[in-house]
């Protein structure tokens, strides 16, 4: 009886040493982040912004492609991820991405099911200073199979406040 | 003996096990936790996925603006392996007298493309960041793609800072 206590003692006390351990380091990159994008004036991205990508190869100046991008949360520093919902194919994507203090955002996707359909690329844009728009280029694979890229647009879809 | 003796001779053989068996795994715990397990499923990763051996090498970069003119000529160093298919390196450039290291990290895909993100040597004090999107070569002795990031433009005498882009090429250096 005595060593069962002390078992279920030992195993609570590793548990909630795990516990502390976890939140820890989840406060502690919060804050990191919140410091980081509070000394460098970064606005709060996350949210859902409306996505419009164009093909350089199409020549053309109707998006290719429209669908949605959700920035879900900072994980440190500038860093984030999010994800990109394509209701046309019915795809889901996942992100990460990155926002400098001269408000360059740099997102790194991949295909919904990589990477057994390995199809990625990178974007690099511009947050404007209202931060309700953000524009740049991408670069990545076709489904073609070819590299290729051209511009994206992204416009702040919900009408969260900016706040850091 | 008495049985008080037999009694305690039982319970210090019970407890030298013990101490015995948890010496031991705790070495054991203390050995698989030294095992880098991301390296290990890196290695699996890659070799599932048939991604060539390109860590521990050197390539000389041509980075070129959209109009062909040359943005810059550095040397790029992959060092390795992080976790999965991606991985840490560097760049060399040279402006003026000085030279610039900055860092770079990666991911390599099944088919061969490789994403990478620069960071400029004092980031974020020096902000300047970038991007390139390449295809491996079937002998991963080339890599060829595009590129996009901040970089300075001249207008009118005055030094700018807008996105740029352009193509890239990497040739590995043999050594």
């Amino acid at each position: 009886m005595t060593q069962q206590t002390m078992l279920i003692s030992t195993v609570i006390a590793v548990m909630t040493g795990v516990l502390i351990g976890l939140s820890t380091a989840i406060l502690w990159q919060h804050w990191r982040s919140r410091r980081f994008r509070v000394r460098h004036e970064i606005p709060n991205i996350l949210g859902g912004w409306r996505c419009q990508w164009f093909d350089d190869a199409l020549n053309s100046d109707k998006p290719k492609i429209e669908d949605t991008i959700e920035i879900k949360r900072w994980v440190s520093n500038g860093e984030f991820v999010a994800r990109g919902y394509q209701p046309q194919f019915h795809l889901s994507y996942p992100m990460v991405g990155d926002i400098d203090p001269s408000r360059v955002v740099t997102l790194i996707y991949k295909a919904g099911r990589y990477p057994y359909e390995p199809n990625r690329g990178v974007i690099c844009m511009e947050l404007s200073r209202d931060g309700t728009t953000m524009k740049g280029r991408w670069f990545g694979r076709r489904f073609s199979g070819q590299l290729g890229g051209g511009k994206v647009t992204l416009v702040r879809m919900s009408e969260s406040p900016a706040t850091l | 003996m008495s049985y008080f003796g037999l009694l305690a001779e039982s319970s210090a053989d019970k407890n030298l096990t013990t101490t015995i068996i948890t010496a031991v795994a705790t070495i054991l715990a203390a050995l698989i936790g030294k095992v880098s397990w991301d390296k290990v499923f890196s290695v699996l990763r890659r070799r599932q996925f048939n991604i060539p051996e390109i860590m521990k090498t050197r390539w000389n970069a041509d980075w070129r603006h959209d109009d062909g003119t040359q943005f810059i000529e550095d040397k790029v160093a992959f060092s390795k392996w992080t976790r999965k298919s991606q991985f840490e390196g560097h760049g060399e450039a040279t402006y003026g007298d000085k030279e610039y290291t900055y860092p770079i990290v990666g991911e390599v895909s099944p088919n061969r493309i490789v994403v990478l993100t620069y960071k400029a040597e004092k980031y974020p004090t020096e902000a300047n960041i970038g991007m390139a999107a390449l295809e491996l070569s079937s002998d991963a002795e080339q890599l060829d793609g595009y590129w996009v990031g901040r970089a300075s433009i001249e207008k009118d005498g005055r030094k700018m800072y807008t996105l740029r882009r352009g193509t890239v090429k990497m040739k590995k250096i043999r050594s």
